[in-house]
């Protein structure tokens, strides 16, 4: 993938930016506005709480955020809490959250047009978080929206 | 008749003994009879002492009845009629006496007649005594015979009983005294008496010599007191070793001569007042007083005659003591001088006889065993003739297999030699590998130092490595600056529409440098692992190649010194092989003497098969000698020959045969058998002088 390329190939037609993360061994994309900034891991405090997915609170720079384990989200093993991971954090329903995934790799900027929406496939990433598939290259990237995460929390991980 | 020279030496011995004992015999039977007839003449000496000592108290107690008798006086009359009594029991003394003594003092009528004393007889005696009571007047004719009588049978006594003849100084005047001088005193103090009797007559030419006689009477009695006491002396000063002196005597007797002589004296001195009276012109009368002084003389007389009776007896006693004393002494020593060389007769004869005997058995035993020597010498003479042949082919054969021998040690030399220079060579090329080792463990050391050299690498590697996350880190941060500032350009709408192409572009940066730093990591990982590997195995194949050098290097010391051991080996092989081939040359100059000798042996052993025949002729000769010896020593029962060939006598042989002719015999049979001095058979004949017959 060439975001340099595909950035230029957005000049003339409906353009947004992705985030592009992976998951365990999948690789996944949501929208760069819905991310307010990525940083390196900070320590986590565990509270308890009904939900799997949710892992504790943090301190950002002086703000309380939560955070949640993207593996139990997407149905991938737990991701490990260590120096390599990165911490996304997005805005959620009355609290900024923290998704814990195991690699950022790039910002790209994705037409509009070779988004598929809705589609039709069983996933285990939340219905309602799914926005959509992107083609890169040879392989399928599921969009994904992290506010739509946030609201499906209560229902994730309890499979497990 | 029995001949001597065939008498045992025990038997001969003994003669001789016996012959010996007969000058003993006679030398104690002239010594026992010299001390006896001594002892004998000393008895008769002490029988003529008893037999005089009766005698003298009847001549004293006859002499005082006198007096007493003479006088008027009741007093005296009686005492005289007590002295008869006393007489009376004196008499039959007397008879037992010549009881006793007297046919051994010749008191029997026929020797006292021979003698002219028979009227000195025990029963004439008493014959003249009651003759002499009978008579109331003239009584002094009676006195006087019985006087002279009694007188002559002291004599006879005297003479008779030796004690004339005593053959001792001390004991001789001490016989003086009591046999001659004491009786004769007796007789003069009874003369005195008479003297003193009163003279009625008034003619003067008559007082004067009644005068004359009481001092002539009173001189004798006084010049023999005189004797007596110096014969007393004589006895008690003569020699005290002579027979050993008598303590008693000689305490006693000075003391009892004093007593005497007072009481004697006291007589000579009334004599002698008589005397002086009378030569005054005093008329002389004898009172009872002069009875009394006289009898009281004589009693003192008696006491001292017993006395010195008594001390004649101990001195006779003392003599016979003596004598047979010696005589035993004489007759042990007799014996002592036979028995002892008998004694050792009998025990030179025992010790002689088990000598000679087990001598003659030995030497019997010795002739029987060369006897038997010779004629094993002559089965081994043969024995050693053909031995000797045999061992000439022997000899040769091993002379032949010594050459040989010899040659192959030659060539074990050789080979020797060349082993010892090819050990060198190897003991010298081990040195030399030793060396290489040494090098090669320092080279293996210089491996070792060179991989921690290389570890040094590795370590810098290390701090590449370090810094290249450390880049990572900056990219991955570059990377998230360049997302947030994506995310705040995006969020700046249109504003931030170039901030966020300058976002992208170091992101895009940053994701370059970030596989750039991502690839040189994996270079870095890479070549840590490869560097680490290789330090890994360059350390273990330094670690074994350094033991298994150390090993190679003790085993290359292990062969080092192997091969000098194998060489000082070699060295001995070689030694051994140079003395074994010098002591093959000796062996073989040996052999060639052995061969030598074997041949003069085959000769001596001919000659000794001829010499032992003599020696078996020798053997029997010995033998005979033995029997003769045994003949000589135990008699002529065991000397007879063995064989019945020749007689003992015969066989007799010289005194130097045995030894010298048996040693030239020997000489030569030991010399023939030496191979230096061989001699030849014809040497040694039949007609040898060495041994000779002595008939």
């Amino acid at each position: 993938m060439n975001a340099a390329t595909d950035s230029l190939d957005l000049a003339d037609s409906q353009v947004d930016r992705y985030v592009l993360f992976d998951v365990g061994t999948m690789r996944l994309a949501t929208p760069l506005l819905s991310i307010r900034e990525i940083v390196d891991p900070i320590p986590c405090q565990y509270v308890a709480n009904p939900y799997p997915a949710f892992i504790g609170l943090a301190n950002l720079r002086g703000q309380i955020i939560g955070v949640i384990d993207s593996g139990i989200c997407f149905g991938e093993d737990p991701v490990e809490h260590d120096k390599s991971r990165k911490l996304i954090v997005f805005d959620g329903l009355d609290t900024k959250l923290g998704l814990l995934v195991s690699e950022v790799h790039a910002s790209l900027a994705i037409k509009t047009e070779s988004i598929v929406k809705e589609p039709m496939i069983e996933t285990a990433i939340p219905k309602a978080a799914l926005m959509g598939l992107v083609k890169l290259d040879r392989s399928i990237i599921p969009i994904v929206s992290l506010s739509e995460l946030a609201k499906a929390l209560p229902e994730l991980g309890h499979a497990l | 008749m029995m001949k001597t020279s065939n008498w045992s030496f025990s038997r001969k011995l003994l003669t001789v003994n016996l012959a010996y004992l007969l000058p003993c015999a006679l030398l104690i039977f002239f010594l026992t009879k010299e001390k006896n007839s001594q002892i004998e003449f000393s008895a008769k000496e002490v029988y003529g002492l008893e037999y005089s000592k009766v005698l003298v108290r009847l001549f004293m107690q006859t002499t005082q009845h006198r007096i007493f008798s003479e006088s008027q006086s009741p007093e005296l009359t009686a005492r005289a009629k007590t002295l008869e009594t006393s007489i009376e029991r004196e008499f039959k003394e007397l008879d037992a006496v010549d009881q006793t003594y007297g046919d051994t003092l010749l008191f029997t009528d026929t020797e006292l007649n021979n003698r002219g004393r028979g009227t000195a007889s025990v029963k004439s005696l008493k014959t003249q005594w009651q003759d002499l009571l009978q008579k109331r007047d003239s009584r002094d004719e009676a006195y006087a015979k019985l006087f002279v009588n009694l007188q002559t049978a002291i004599a006879h006594a005297t003479d008779t009983s030796n004690l004339i003849l005593d053959p001792d100084l001390d004991s001789y005047y001490m016989m003086d005294v009591v046999t001659g001088s004491l009786p004769k005193m007796i007789e003069i103090e009874r003369d005195l008496f008479e003297k003193m009797s009163p003279k009625t007559s008034d003619d003067e030419k008559a007082k004067t010599l009644s005068v004359i006689e009481l001092a002539t009477v009173t001189k004798n009695l006084n010049d023999l007191l005189i004797r007596i006491g110096g014969s007393v002396q004589t006895t008690l000063s003569e020699d005290k070793g002579f027979y050993g002196t008598l303590s008693r005597v000689q305490n006693e007797v000075p003391g009892q001569l004093k007593q005497f002589e007072s009481a004697q004296n006291r007589l000579v001195r009334l004599a002698r007042d008589m005397e002086l009276k009378a030569i005054e012109g005093e008329v002389i009368s004898r009172s009872d007083a002069h009875v009394l002084v006289t009898v009281d003389t004589l009693d003192s007389l008696q006491i001292f005659y017993d006395q010195m009776s008594q001390a004649l007896e101990e001195l006779i006693d003392v003599r016979m003591a003596q004598h047979a004393q010696e005589r035993w002494q004489a007759l042990v020593l007799t014996l002592f001088v036979w028995l002892i060389p008998a004694l050792l007769s009998v025990w030179t004869v025992k010790r002689l006889g088990s000598s000679f005997g087990s001598a003659v058995a030995r030497l019997l035993s010795q002739a029987e065993s060369a006897h038997q020597s010779s004629s094993q010498l002559a089965q081994a003479s043969s024995v050693v003739s053909s031995g000797s042949t045999e061992q000439a082919a022997a000899l040769q054969e091993t002379g032949a297999s010594m050459s040989e021998m010899a040659s192959m040690i030659a060539r074990t030399t050789d080979q020797a030699s060349n082993s010892q220079q090819l050990a060198s060579r190897v003991a010298q090329k081990a040195q030399e590998g030793e060396g290489v080792m040494e090098k090669l463990v320092i080279s293996m050391d210089s491996i070792q130092q060179a991989n921690s050299q290389l570890q040094n690498i590795s370590n810098i590697i290390n701090e590449i490595s370090a810094k290249t996350n450390m880049i990572n880190d900056i990219v991955g941060k570059t990377q998230l600056l360049s997302f947030n500032a994506s995310i705040e350009a995006a969020r700046a709408g249109q504003h931030g529409r170039g901030f966020a192409v300058v976002a992208e572009e170091v992101g895009n940066l940053a994701q370059t440098s970030g596989k750039a730093a991502k690839g040189i990591r994996d270079l870095i990982d890479d070549s840590q692992k490869q560097v680490a590997h290789i330090l890994q195995l360059t350390l273990d194949r330094v670690q074994d190649g350094k033991k298994v050098t150390e090993q190679a290097q003790t085993i290359f010391n292990g062969i080092t010194s192997d091969i000098h051991l194998i060489s000082d080996q070699v060295e001995s092989v070689s030694e051994a092989a140079r003395e074994q081939q010098f002591g093959i040359e000796q062996i073989s100059k040996a052999m060639l003497q052995m061969d030598q000798t074997t041949r003069s042996n085959n000769s001596a052993a001919q000659t000794a098969a001829q010499l032992s025949d003599q020696l078996s002729g020798q053997s029997r000769k010995l033998s005979f000698i033995a029997q003769s010896i045994s003949g000589l020593v135990f008699g002529n029962r065991s000397a007879h020959p063995v064989d019945g060939g020749e007689t003992s006598k015969e066989m007799v042989v010289s005194q130097d045969y045995s030894e010298s002719d048996s040693r030239a015999l020997v000489d030569k049979i030991t010399g023939a058998s030496s191979p230096v001095s061989r001699i030849e058979p014809s040497q040694v004949t039949a007609d040898d002088p060495s041994f000779k017959k002595v008939s």
